[in-house]
């Protein structure tokens, strides 16, 4: 049997990251905005959102201890994307 | 969270106590409503009058503002809090237009403000649930329109 080829995991090119967060962070017309922002949440996603802040407020019951973990995660995806 | 000293009881026990008329929102607002969203810092909106306030009652944290003066600030309508490890943008204005042009008043949104408890006996001053989705409508990006789909999933789940 064939070895499985190794996948290697390298950062992105800088350039492609730039690029991708100029879209992320890309103005919306006006219409553009209200039509995302109004698109109705299916009910999976509202049942996935109630799990997530349910788990999310009962693991972190304070604000300031939400705080942390927010900041703490954010800083470690930066890091490592 | 180890190697992460930044003490936000400490920031927010700073704020309050200062006696500024300061509204915590984006993100970090949504975080304290208990929606896991990824955000790196802080967003405050305030007056010109109460920002001076601030940024004495902030001071000894070693938050200090980043290089514009507060005549500058004021001009620009924003400027930058920054410490070791912490940013803060402060939003300085009367009044801030959405996208569509509907002018938001600081004055009306501090009247009809909530207090969110950040531990034990500190408090931090954030827009009404439906405050709070007019000021998303500040900027026009694809993650505002997002944070108003949560925002207005909180509030329809809230017992009215």
């Amino acid at each position: 049997m064939a070895e499985r080829p190794k996948t290697t995991l390298t950062s992105p090119d800088p350039a492609f990251l730039a690029e991708v967060e100029a879209f992320e962070n890309r103005t919306l017309t006006p219409e553009e905005f209200s039509a995302r922002a109004s698109t109705p949440m299916l009910a999976h996603e509202r049942e996935e959102l109630a799990d997530h802040v349910s788990w999310f407020v009962r693991r972190h019951p304070s604000a300031a201890e939400r705080f942390r973990a927010i900041t703490h995660l954010t800083r470690q995806w930066l890091a490592n994307r | 969270m180890q190697g992460d000293p930044f003490d936000e009881v400490a920031f927010f026990r700073a704020i309050a106590e200062s006696g500024a008329r300061v509204l915590l929102i984006g993100r970090r607002a949504l975080v304290a409503l208990g929606l896991p969203v990824m955000t790196s810092d802080y967003d405050f909106w305030t007056t010109a009058d109460d920002a001076s306030k601030l940024n004495d009652a902030l001071r000894p944290l070693s938050l200090v503002p980043k290089s514009r003066s507060p005549e500058e600030a004021r001009k620009v309508g924003k400027y930058v809090l920054e410490g070791d490890d912490t940013v803060a943008d402060v939003f300085v204005a009367r009044a801030i237009s959405t996208i569509d042009g509907v002018q938001v008043s600081f004055d009306d949104l501090w009247t009809r403000r909530t207090h969110v408890k950040i531990k034990d006996d500190v408090e931090v001053a954030i827009p009404s649930l439906d405050d709070l989705i007019l000021t998303k409508r500040f900027g026009a990006r694809p993650r505002d329109a997002d944070d108003i789909r949560l925002l207005q999933w909180l509030r329809d789940r809230k017992p009215h």
